[in-house]
């Protein structure tokens, strides 16, 4: 991890359980003073990268119609900007079906081999509901904001 | 109260979101819980996709790459159509979704979870299992080379109905 990761760091630190102030405060971080790059816009949602994390805004509704812009710029993004981490930010998102999954579980297996993770913040009860349906919430760690 | 409505549209992944859209409004006036509505919701966005990208293989509107290897499609006018049929009885709503595509050889396997025939999309191979869950019964039927039909139901109310 390169110095002054202040994001990852906080991300990486396994509070103990029940302690929400991590997801909260790794939620404010990246929006405080750090180097925040806004990559690309894709309707309504957009690719940010914070020191060796992606950060994907996802759109506020998603289906395999947007997938695919979803998946090959997060990939460019992935190989390009040579991050480790992945965080998908549901804030805006009103709908999801199993096509969100298809694009969280394709991230994991690209940077999963080089020991990134995959987080989650921003995720509504139904968004949750569709992790745990899909066996997602193993790979994937929603932080409560 | 009986009520019935049948949308037919062209099998292009940018009629998933008016699909949902239309039978979400079809029913929006049960008041149904917004767990409800995106339950069914969901389920229907998932056998829409499936019709589009299994039942038709459209991969047409599947990102850049799908546009640049299929350039038949680029121009092709929508000969395939997508077919939902909702049948609201009381508070009980029957959909049908049906395509008149290649159909699935093996239904059983296809309901599997975490099955999937085009896992070089990202396609998760959850679509049947979420139907299944977020419905109350879940039918299909299919016959290669003719075409699948989707048939779901769903009460809405049934919660606040047991409270």
């Amino acid at each position: 991890m390169r110095a002054g990761s202040l994001f990852c760091v906080q991300v990486h630190t396994h509070a103990p359980e029940g302690d929400c102030r991590r997801g909260a405060g790794a939620a404010q971080i990246y929006y405080q003073g750090k180097d925040v790059r806004i990559m690309e816009q894709i309707n309504g949602g957009d690719f940010r990268i914070i020191d060796d994390c992606l950060l994907i805004r996802l759109p506020e509704e998603i289906d395999h119609h947007g997938a695919g812009t979803i998946c090959e710029n997060a990939d460019k993004y992935l190989l390009r900007e040579e991050v480790r981490n992945v965080i998908f930010d549901f804030e805006k998102t009103k709908f999801m079906d199993s096509s969100g999954i298809g694009i969280i579980m394709g991230r994991y297996r690209k940077i999963a081999c080089f020991g990134g993770c995959v987080y989650a913040i921003h995720a509504d009860s139904q968004i949750q509901r569709i992790f745990r349906l899909s066996g997602l919430n193993k790979i994937v760690e929603v932080l409560e904001s | 109260m009986r009520n019935e409505m049948e949308i037919c549209f062209d099998a292009v992944s940018d009629n998933e979101s008016f699909a949902r859209v239309a039978v979400a409004a079809f029913i929006a006036h049960l008041n149904p819980t917004m767990e409800e509505m995106a339950d069914i919701k969901t389920a229907v966005s998932e056998a829409v996709t499936n019709s589009i990208i299994h039942g038709y293989e459209n991969l047409y509107g599947y990102g850049k790459i799908a546009r640049k290897t299929v350039p038949a499609l680029q121009n092709q006018e929508h000969p395939e159509k997508v077919r939902i049929h909702c049948i609201l009885d009381e508070k009980t709503l029957h959909i049908e979704i049906s395509d008149s595509g290649r159909g699935i050889a093996d239904v059983d396997q296809a309901m599997e979870p975490l099955f999937t025939t085009k896992p070089d999309l990202d396609r998760s191979g959850m679509g049947f299992a979420f139907m299944e869950a977020f419905m109350d019964t879940l039918e299909v039927e299919s016959t290669p080379g003719e075409g699948t039909t989707v048939r779901m139901m769903k009460k809405i109310g049934a919660d606040t109905a047991a409270q």
